[in-house]
């Protein structure tokens, strides 16, 4: 089971995940996500609160992927907010640490545009 | 406490003004008033309930006290409000549902994960499910369904101190760090209070915008129109 | 100490979570930390998920669950009856995309980082079975 939320705070969409994110849960994000993006022209970076995810596997990690793409086409970048140990080993896994930051509040994302 | 006693006429006014209808004057007084709530929760806090929980009842609490305070009493607002508080959360209790233990579950992962870094670094090695689960003095079974339970709402007073109004925007919005920032605090000061409080709660407190619809008394069509514009003014600012 | 158990339903997303949460329960009769019962479940996740997504896709069928240890050895055995995987090396290169077909290189990568030992056996439409095997140290 997931909940979450997505917003709009300036030039970034901040999506607040909570529970998890597998295969039956992501579309729901994904769709979320890529209507959020479409309706924002000026959104272009990814903020993902993940403290109280608990769980993703590579389901989760493509939706994030598919729209980290679409974010790079408008020159954004990723982050993830307060990824504990066990998310960010396999966030880590994936190779995620290679293209987002990681932080400790939306608001040191939001500094880091 | 005290800045309320002393600007009892202004209040008597706004709750004059919350109860004619004035969307302003009333998430004013809300806002005014959450630490108020704060401190009523806390006397309900060691009984296994949530503190979120708590707090939502109270807040509904404080908007029912804010609509029904009669004016023609001398009685300060906060003497009316305060038992109103307390009835809300007393009735929330009586009626609490099993949607509790999920909540329950949750406070244990994250006692959970505190044990295990804490049982690392005695044993030097992590923890096995049993150790914790003796440790945390509950089943294995428990302990991995709460490995998997969802976290339960969080809470306002996490970022609403017990400060001062003024003080608390200070608290509520990081030290701006650069002129971004410092333009972002100057532009929420120029807003209503009512229009500031939507982006605290929705910004910085991070409510969804049916919670800040039910803490303000509002529908959630309102608010989703009022943040749209709120956000579109703020950009204009910025 | 060892014992077992099997579990079948349908090959349907919604039964993804069930199935990590029950074989974490399982495994949890090991003396095994949260990590590692973190590893299993991100194994079983994906498994199950491959048998949803490639297995199944417009057809329906079921998956079985095997899951056994013997001491600390954990063995998990995820099977579906589907399509099969006609490219077996392929589907193995680990992809970056959403596409089903990288997705799946992914998905078994991540088994392969969470588990010890991994075989896949697949016949095209007859299906498609994985053997994962973790061995968890003793304390």
């Amino acid at each position: 089971m997931v909940r979450f939320s997505v917003k709009v705070v300036g030039q970034a969409l901040v999506a607040t995940l909570d529970g998890d994110l597998d295969l039956h849960t992501c579309p729901q994000l994904k769709d979320a996500l890529t209507e959020a993006f479409e309706q924002n022209s000026q959104a272009k970076h990814l903020v993902f609160d993940v403290r109280h995810l608990t769980f993703i596997d590579s389901s989760g990690l493509g939706v994030i992927l598919g729209r980290y793409r679409a974010a790079q086409e408008r020159g954004g970048k990723l982050f993830f907010v307060k990824a504990d140990p066990r998310i960010q080993r396999v966030l880590r896994l994936s190779g995620m640490h290679r293209i987002a930051e990681f932080v400790d509040s939306t608001a040191e994302a939001l500094d880091r545009v | 406490m005290a800045r309320h006693e002393t600007n009892s006429v202004a209040i008597r006014e706004l709750i004059r003004l919350a109860q004619a209808g004035d969307m302003n004057a009333r998430t004013k007084l809300v806002e005014d008033n959450l630490p108020l709530v704060a401190s009523v929760v806390r006397r309900f806090l060691n009984r296994g309930y949530d503190y979120d929980d708590l707090f939502q009842a109270g807040a509904l609490g404080l908007l029912k006290a804010i609509l029904g305070f009669d004016l023609s009493f001398d009685v300060q607002f906060s003497t009316y409000a305060v038992p109103m508080i307390i009835g809300e959360i007393k009735r929330w209790m009586r009626e609490d549902t099993p949607l509790h233990i999920s909540r329950s579950l949750r406070e244990l992962a994250a006692r959970a994960t505190a044990a295990q870094d804490e049982l690392s670094q005695s044993r030097g090695r992590k923890p096995t499910v049993q150790e914790l689960a003796e440790y945390l003095e509950v089943s294995v079974e428990e302990l991995v369904s709460a490995m998997e339970a969802l976290s339960p709402v969080r809470s306002l007073s996490e970022h609403i101190g017990e400060d001062d109004d003024e003080a608390r925007l200070e608290n509520i919005i990081p030290a701006p760090a650069n002129e971004e920032g410092l333009a972002l605090r100057r532009a929420l000061k120029s807003l209503e209070p009512a229009e500031r409080a939507i982006i605290i709660l929705r910004y910085f407190a991070e409510k969804s915008q049916a919670e800040v619809a039910e803490l303000l008394g509002v529908s959630q069509a309102q608010v989703s129109r009022l943040e749209k514009r709120i956000v579109a003014e703020l950009r204009h600012h910025l | 100490m060892k014992n077992w158990i099997k579990l079948e339903f349908p090959g349907t997303s919604v039964n993804v979570g069930f199935a990590r949460a029950a074989i974490a329960h399982f495994a949890a009769q090991l003396e095994i930390t949260l990590d590692e019962l973190e590893d299993i479940k991100v194994a079983v996740s994906e498994a199950v998920s491959n048998c949803v997504v490639h297995g199944y896709r417009e057809k329906s069928g079921n998956v079985v669950i095997e899951a056994s240890y013997e001491g600390q050895r954990l063995e998990i055995v995820v099977e579906d009856f589907g399509h099969g995987i006609p490219d077996i090396d392929a589907a193995q290169e680990t992809g970056y995309t959403t596409l089903p077909e990288e997705r799946m290189g992914l998905g078994l990568t991540f088994m392969r980082e969470c588990m010890d030992e991994l075989y896949l056996y697949s016949r095209v439409d007859e299906g498609t079975k994985v053997v994962m095997v973790k061995n968890i140290p003793p304390r």
